[in-house]
Order: C-alpha cells, then sequence, then structure tokens
C-alpha cells in the first residue's frame, strides 16, 4: 500500500503538467514556514501571537498539499483550505492598511506588498480553478 | 467594527461569492455538455435514418438488376428469332 502510494506520487509528479510545479511551489512554501525556523515565544515577544498560529495553520495546508498531490479531489481540498487561509491575511492586510492611512502614509513599499499579495492569491485562484474544472470536464466525461 | 471579525466577513463573504461563481460556471459547462450530447444524438438518429434509406435502396437496386437481366436475356431471345424470321422471310420471297 505504501509503495503503491509512493509510485502513484511518482508518476504524478513524472507524467502530469502543472502537479509537479505545484509540488516544487509547495515544498518551497513547507520550507518557508516560520514554524519551523521560529518558536511561539519569538510571536509572543513581538505581540502577534496568532500569526504564529496562522502559519501553524499554512503549514497544515502544505503538508495536506505535498502527500495529496496525486488525488485531485483532496489536492483541490487542501488547496481551497489554503486559498481561504491566504485570502483571509490577504484581506487582513488589506485592511490593516487602509485602517492606518491616517498616522501611516501607504508607500511604495506598501504598493509592492499589496501587488505580491494580490499576485500570489490571484495565483492560488488560479490553480484552484483549473483544479476544479479538471475535475468537472472528468465527471462530465464519465456522465 | 473589531479589524479581525470584518476581515471575517470580508473573507466569508469572498469565498461565498467564489463558491457561488463557481456553481454558476459549472452550470453554464454542464449545460453546454448537455445540449452538445442532444445534438450528437440528433446527428446519430439522422445518421441513422440515412444508413436505413441507403439499405433499402441497395436490395431495389438487387431487384432492379434482376429485373434487368431477365429482360435482356428475353430481348436477346427476341432478336434471334426475329433474325431468323428474317431470313426464313427472304429464303421464301426467293424461292416464289
Amino acid at each position: 500500500m505504501i509503495r503503491n502510494y509512493f509510485k502513484k506520487i511518482k508518476e504524478t509528479l513524472f507524467y502530469y503538467d502543472f502537479q509537479p510545479l505545484l509540488f516544487f511551489w509547495v515544498v518551497s512554501d513547507f520550507l518557508n514556514n516560520q514554524v519551523l525556523w521560529t518558536k511561539f515565544s519569538y510571536w509572543e515577544a513581538l505581540g502577534q501571537p496568532n500569526t504564529y498560529w496562522l502559519y501553524m495553520a499554512y503549514l497544515f495546508g502544505s503538508i495536506g498539499m505535498i502527500i495529496s498531490i496525486h488525488d485531485i479531489k483532496w489536492l483541490s481540498r487542501f488547496i481551497s483550505y489554503y486559498l481561504i487561509l491566504y485570502l483571509f491575511s490577504t484581506i487582513r492586510y488589506l485592511i490593516s492598511i487602509y485602517t492606518t492611512l491616517d498616522t501611516e502614509p501607504f508607500t511604495i513599499v506598501d504598493f509592492k506588498n499589496v501587488s505580491i499579495t494580490c499576485w500570489y492569491a490571484f495565483m492560488w485562484i488560479w490553480i484552484l480553478f483549473k483544479l476544479k474544472k479538471e475535475m468537472l470536464n472528468t465527471s462530465i466525461r464519465y456522465e | 467594527m473589531n479589524e479581525n471579525l470584518l476581515t471575517i466577513l470580508i473573507t466569508a463573504i469572498t469565498v461565498l461569492g467564489g463558491a457561488g461563481a463557481w456553481k454558476f460556471y459549472e452550470f453554464l459547462i454542464r449545460n453546454k455538455a448537455l445540449k452538445n450530447k442532444e445534438n450528437l444524438t440528433e446527428q446519430n438518429i439522422y445518421r441513422e435514418d440515412l444508413k436505413l434509406r441507403v439499405d433499402k435502396l441497395e436490395a431495389d437496386k438487387e431487384t432492379c438488376n434482376s429485373s434487368l437481366l431477365a429482360m435482356s436475356i428475353e430481348l436477346a431471345s427476341i432478336k434471334v428469332r426475329i433474325e431468323f424470321v428474317e431470313k426464313e422471310n427472304e429464303r421464301l420471297k426467293y424461292r416464289s
């Protein structure tokens, strides 16, 4: 069973179109996750204990995507979960910029950060859309 | 309003909106696929009808061929008889 699972992962990485790219992206995302490199006390000292848990939630999503890269149904579920988290972070960031506009002016760095965040959000939406579309086409074909 | 609550609210609206948009897209694609399937069925029915007509015409062609052959045989036999009668007529003319 374990052998069959790893065989499926290998075949997906060798023969599929965008799953290998997603795999490399998610592995890089996993390795960049702050939970691996910092402790809860670090974020507590910064006054952002919730950020640690947010990173933990991201870690769970990344691991989920890595282990279900061969199973399109579960992969789409984990991507949906990750995307919701990402949208949550993006919206929180945009709201914090909007509410502090009076005290902190909107700089070029903020513009860059907002653009990159929105671009990544768009990327996750696009990946999820592609997967869902593939699943939909498969289900229509076998109806 | 609390910033976190606002964030959750906007995220929920975005996610629900996205899910609704996806459902609508899914409905459009399924509808399109269903229409294509119906068109294909109609085309298949038309093709089956054409096949039946071709089969019928082929069968008629066989019958026509058989009657044409019978008529040709009959004609050849009549030709031979006429030739014989003409020759006989010529011979009788010379005799008299």
